[in-house]
């Protein structure tokens, strides 16, 4: 007879490691994502009011690239979003493997 | 026949062909598409190369900013068919939007002002080729 119930607590543990293994990694990729876009755009619009000091850009200019900074922290969000997605794909992928080959060795085909 | 625990092949068979079918068909986000991918490093080569000309006046280069404006017109409805591929797009809208302040708003700045600065171009350039390279990593990613 099939040991339904150990092959549901092994899965299960199995899954468990393997979600806190990379539900952990992923979880930083976030937070460091988030810290470098800010202090990049930190970064350049501190060099950017520079720029307008000295003259080398005007106020309109400077207008316009706070602007695109904003698009292209958004660009950037879709990227982080779309990431997410294809992380989430993954782990499905390695969670059905996983079922798979649990459930094919308990079979023992 | 049946297995050495007592189930036939064919319940087996249909567990695991109905697992393979729920993993596949619940797809969340578009697979990797090559010419996406090739097309988006194209693009923005054109594009930057095109940008490092704007501090001469824009009737020179008209016909290529046209035609760069036709070539975003054509990836946008290429990515736009692709189902579960609304990120990809939405990232391609605002690069191209000419009312934006990415790529489409540049050229439209140029278009509108007759010539742009050196320092401007630079600057600006250096935030659409980011958003690229956003573009371009997303598709990459994607699984093949």
């Amino acid at each position: 007879m099939f040991d339904f119930d150990g092959f549901l607590s092994e899965t299960l543990n199995e899954l468990k490691d393997f979600i806190k293994k990379h539900w952990k990694d992923y979880k930083k990729d976030i937070v460091n994502e988030t810290e470098e876009v800010l202090n990049e755009s930190k970064e350049d619009i501190q060099r950017w009011v520079g720029l307008v000091a000295k003259g080398e850009l005007s106020r309109d200019e400077l207008e316009f690239l706070l602007q695109s900074k904003k698009e292209l922290i958004k660009l950037k969000g879709l990227e982080q979003a779309g990431l997410s997605l294809i992380k989430i794909e993954r782990l499905r992928d390695a969670i059905v493997c996983l079922v798979v080959e649990n459930a094919l060795e308990k079979i023992q085909l | 026949m049946k297995t050495k625990r007592g189930f036939s092949y064919s319940t087996v068979y249909v567990v695991l062909v109905f697992i393979l079918a729920f993993h596949s068909c619940g797809r969340l986000i578009a697979p990797y598409n090559q010419y996406s991918y090739e097309r988006a490093i194209e693009i923005k080569q054109q594009s930057l190369a095109l940008l490092e000309k704007a501090t001469q006046p824009y009737e020179e280069y008209a016909e290529q900013v046209e035609g760069l404006f036709i070539d975003l017109k054509v990836m946008l409805e290429y990515v736009r068919g692709i189902p579960k591929n609304e990120l990809t797009v939405e990232q391609w809208e605002i690069m191209a939007n000419p009312d934006g302040y990415l790529l489409g708003g540049m050229l439209m700045r140029w278009k509108e002002q007759g010539t742009l600065s050196g320092v401007f171009i630079e600057e600006a350039q250096s935030q659409i080729s980011e958003g690229f390279d956003s573009i371009i990593n997303l598709e990459r990613e994607k699984l093949k």
